[in-house]
């Protein structure tokens, strides 16, 4: 057993890299590779019957941006936005709360990792905008209210100049978190809207389990993962701090 | 003196009402699944009945039993690799981090949805079964960031001083490891791990991609109920989960605030795990010598338990099942590869496209004596199977109109009610294409089987037009809406409304004049089944009198075997959703295969749906 110590000891790379072997041969062969055949599919072609051609094009691609097609995101898109609206509105108050009003007894049984699990399992979003807000607020530095009040603010004007700004990276997290959830949701536009209100999630789900487009509902997947990387790439990189702070 | 003055914000109330709209429905869930009412609107008393009736339901326990082995594999193995990588992730600096980190953050944000279909079809490409393990693979490289970040998080905080010192005190840096590193790491390893197993657990959409046959899970099997109406045995189970979360959830508070040892926190979980999974398991383990399986797919109202049972005791087996509620759900299920059925029932036209995919097996006619004995040759050799070398009729019905007579206050015998503004908001589609179009074709007086791109576009405007009108698109339960005056008027399977039917006598089921739609649903077998043998004894058992009489009795649909009227309940016989009005059926046409054509469909039917 030294003896393969000592080796991987004198081989800090390799040492690396068979630590992570598991995790990489996951993250690559069940994640990374299939994503990159999505995106090769999405340029080849569904034949009459429903089954890939192999004629490559941006056919898929110009369709995904017909007007139709724009419609269904911009719902998406409204829906998710008002949800994380919504979160953010229940969100704060309950985050406030905890992080700087109640006692550290209460502190633990309201939140905590595992019970914020637990109120997850059940109900979807709202713990994901609590919890960064949470993190945030929980590092917040109390003597800038009593700065703040000192210097003659009031209440509220000490609330929305003060910890309101503060709680940014928080919000900026825990809205990113809610809005790509929530984005590709198709599950309960089905169950709730009788499955008459399409969504992003819907259309993409359609054409692999109905229409049999695989092709196309590539194209709009692949769409919907470049929007949501390049809104985690621009200017929201702190939402990935702040949730690494949250765990 | 801060604290004083930013009392009065109502903010513990704001946060109570928060808690109290995450928390009370949980509360009412768990009280109606105590009541005596299979209706969840009202009281009836206090019953601990549906507890009974779950532990007797043996989807409901499968479904248990395969989430807790999927989410106990998943749990290990991430927590396994995860930790590991955590140490070179947590700690570890250098080029590759930012390139690293990337990829562990990515199935984090990347929408669930993507995942699933990328998956899915890479499965596909790759030709494997949909089993327990695609689920597990599969939640295994979305659960796995959570280990790493988790962990890794914990030993980035950690101070490299400690373990330093115990190697400069004569430790291997396997004892370090072992005595200093992990007990450091766990508690994040710990509580990694529940996040993990109750994500795996609670996993609905990537599941629902990359199941197969026999490994539905507990999510899975509660969502096809929910579908079809909310039951007790739903709020039962859901109740039943609850209470064994909870002394999880306990032990990892006590965790996170060091009140209790890890190595005690490790038991309890164990033990809180145990007594879920042991009873379960004795319950569900196969008793003596593996029995062979047959895996059938079919449409969700055509379950008769006591045909299945009756199946398994005579042929010493265990029967699986599936359901869809679509020809097009059955044909993207086949196309996506391996998935493991024996017997799937498609309707007519569907055979014929079936068959153009070569995805079907042949039938040795030989062992089907019950088929040629007793099925109506009116249903036999007919043009999408010639010689029924690959399918045989199994049930036949009508496509139609249901309406209630009080609400919609007047005699319906036309397609276009559904077209009527007075009933706009409690009108109900099928959400099926070729039955949507069919309809609206119809309507314009042509026939359901257009080719003609100019009719079918006629057929598309008709429908958005229609669309504001329409309540919802439903092909399981559009029946209890009717029953339950939520909607007038219904497109719909004939079977659908026979035990509705006769519960409300002011529901009415008719074939409009301008024709609808008759079917004949086959028994197939596809291309790769492994139990061939099997499905051919099933589908000669089904022709026997006495089980297709059953199956008319249980399901309310029709077969065209020529003996099952003599056995079938009275009632039933004068049921025109059983046995039409032979007028209805003159006007009424078979679908066909379009072939390429059927391409326009499909993007028409997106347009509808987009609307």
């Amino acid at each position: 057993m030294e003896h393969v110590i000592q080796f991987f000891r004198r081989r800090p790379v390799l040492r690396a890299a068979s630590l992570l072997a598991g995790s990489l041969v996951w993250l690559v062969g069940f994640f990374l590779v299939p994503l990159a055949y999505l995106l090769t599919v999405s340029f080849a072609h569904r034949s009459p019957y429903g089954t890939i051609e192999w004629t490559f094009g941006l056919g898929n691609y110009s369709r995904a941006f017909q007007p139709l097609y724009l419609e269904i995101y911009w719902r998406s898109f409204w829906m998710a936005l008002v949800t994380t609206s919504v979160c953010a509105v229940l969100g704060y108050p309950v985050a406030y709360t905890i992080a700087l009003r109640a006692s550290p007894r209460l502190r633990s049984t309201l939140l905590n990792t595992p019970s914020a699990v637990f109120i997850g399992l059940v109900y979807g979003e709202l713990p994901f905008m609590i919890l960064p807000i949470y993190a945030v607020l929980q590092k917040f530095d109390r003597s800038l209210l009593e700065a703040a009040q000192d210097l003659g603010a009031g209440r509220w004007r000490t609330f929305f100049r003060v910890t309101l700004p503060l709680s940014a990276p928080g919000f900026a997290a825990g809205a990113v978190l809610v809005f790509i959830s929530s984005v590709g949701a198709f599950i309960t536009p089905d169950l709730l809207g009788g499955a008459r209100t399409m969504m992003v999630g819907n259309l993409i789900q359609n054409q692999f389990a109905l229409v049999r487009d695989q092709p196309f509902g590539s194209a709009v997947a692949f769409l919907l993962t470049a929007v949501v990387l390049l809104m985690l790439l621009t200017g929201l990189r702190r939402a990935q701090r702040v949730t690494r702070e949250m765990f | 003196m801060p604290r004083a003055r930013d009392k009065g914000l109502g903010l513990p109330l704001a946060t109570f009402l928060v808690y109290a709209y995450l928390y009370a429905p949980i509360a009412v869930l768990a009280v109606f699944s105590f009541n005596r009412s299979r209706l969840s609107t009202h009281w009836a008393g206090f019953t601990s009945e549906w507890y009974a009736t779950l532990w007797r339901d043996e989807q409901i326990c499968q479904g248990l039993v395969n989430s807790l082995v999927v989410a106990g594999v998943v749990t290990l193995a991430c927590v396994a690799f995860g930790t590991l990588g955590a140490l070179v992730f947590g700690r570890g600096r250098g080029r590759g981090r930012s390139l690293l980190e990337g990829l562990v953050y990515l199935p984090l944000v990347i929408p669930e949805i993507v995942m699933a279909v990328a998956l899915v079809i890479f499965f596909s490409l790759l030709r494997m079964q949909l089993t327990l393990r695609t689920v597990i693979a599969a939640h295994i490289a979305f659960c796995i960031s959570y280990a790493i970040i988790v962990v890794g998080a914990r030993l980035a905080g950690t101070d490299r001083a400690i373990e330093e010192a115990a190697l400069d005190l004569g430790a291997s840096e396997w004892a370090t490891f072992f005595r200093v590193t992990l007990p450091l790491a766990a508690p994040a390893i710990l509580s990694s791990a529940l996040l993990i197993f109750t994500t795996s657990f609670d996993d609905y959409l990537i599941t629902s991609f990359v199941s197969g046959v026999g490994s539905t899970t507990l999510p899975l099997e509660i969502y096809s109920r929910l579908i079809r109406g909310i039951t007790p045995e739903i709020n039962a189970v859901s109740t039943a989960i609850l209470a064994a979360t909870i002394p999880l959830v306990i032990v990892a508070q006590r965790l996170e605030r060091g009140a209790m040892r890890v190595k005690t926190a490790l038991a309890s979980v164990g033990a809180v795990l145990l007594v879920m999974v042991l009873p379960m398991l004795a319950k569900t383990w196969p008793a003596g010598r593996p029995t062979p399986e047959l895996n059938i797919y079919t449409w969700s109202t055509y379950v008769s338990p006591r045909i299945l049972r009756g199946f398994e005791r005579e042929f010493h087996c265990k029967v699986n099942y599936d359901l869809y509620d679509s020809n097009e759900a059955l044909l993207a299920k086949l196309q996506a590869g391996n998935v493991g059925y024996d017997l799937v029932i498609p309707s007519d036209y569907m055979v014929e496209i079936l068959l153009g995919q070569r995805l079907l097996a042949r039938l040795d006619k030989s062992r089907l004596p019950n088929v040629w004995a007793n099925v109506d040759a009116r249903f036999l050799n007919l043009p999408f199977d010639p010689h029924n070398d690959y399918s045989v009729p199994y049930a036949w019905g009508t496509t139609g109109l249901a309406y209630r007579a009080d609400l919609v206050g007047e005699k319906v015998e036309s397609w276009s009610a559904l077209f009527d503004p007075r009933f706009a908001g409690h009108i109900l589609l099928l959400d099926d294409m070729r039955e949507v179009f069919g309809m609206a074709l119809k309507q314009l007086g042509a026939s359901l089987n257009s080719t003609n791109p100019e009719e079918i576009r006629q057929a598309r405007d008709l429908l958005l037009r229609q669309k504001p009108l329409v309540k919802g698109y439903n092909s399981s339960n559009f029946e209890q809406d009717l029953v339950a005056g939520d909607a007038w008027l219904a497109q719909a399977f004939n079977g659908n409304m026979t035990f509705a039917l006769r519960d409300e006598p002011r529901l009415r089921y008719v074939v409009p004049k301008e024709g609808g739609t008759v079917s004949v649903d086959c028994a197939c077998i596809p291309l790769h089944a492994p139990h061939k043998d099997l499905a051919m004894e099933f589908i000669n058992y089904f022709h026997r009198p006495e089980v297709a009489s059953a199956f008319i009795n249980d399901c309310g649909f029709n077969t065209p075997n020529l003996r099952a009227p003599a056995r079938v309940e009275p009632w039933l016989l004068a049921e025109p959703s059983v046995f039409p009005d032979p007028a209805w059926l003159g006007r009424c046409e078979f679908m066909r295969d379009l072939g390429p054509v059927v391409a326009l469909y499909d993007r028409y039917w997106t347009e509808i749906k987009a609307r």
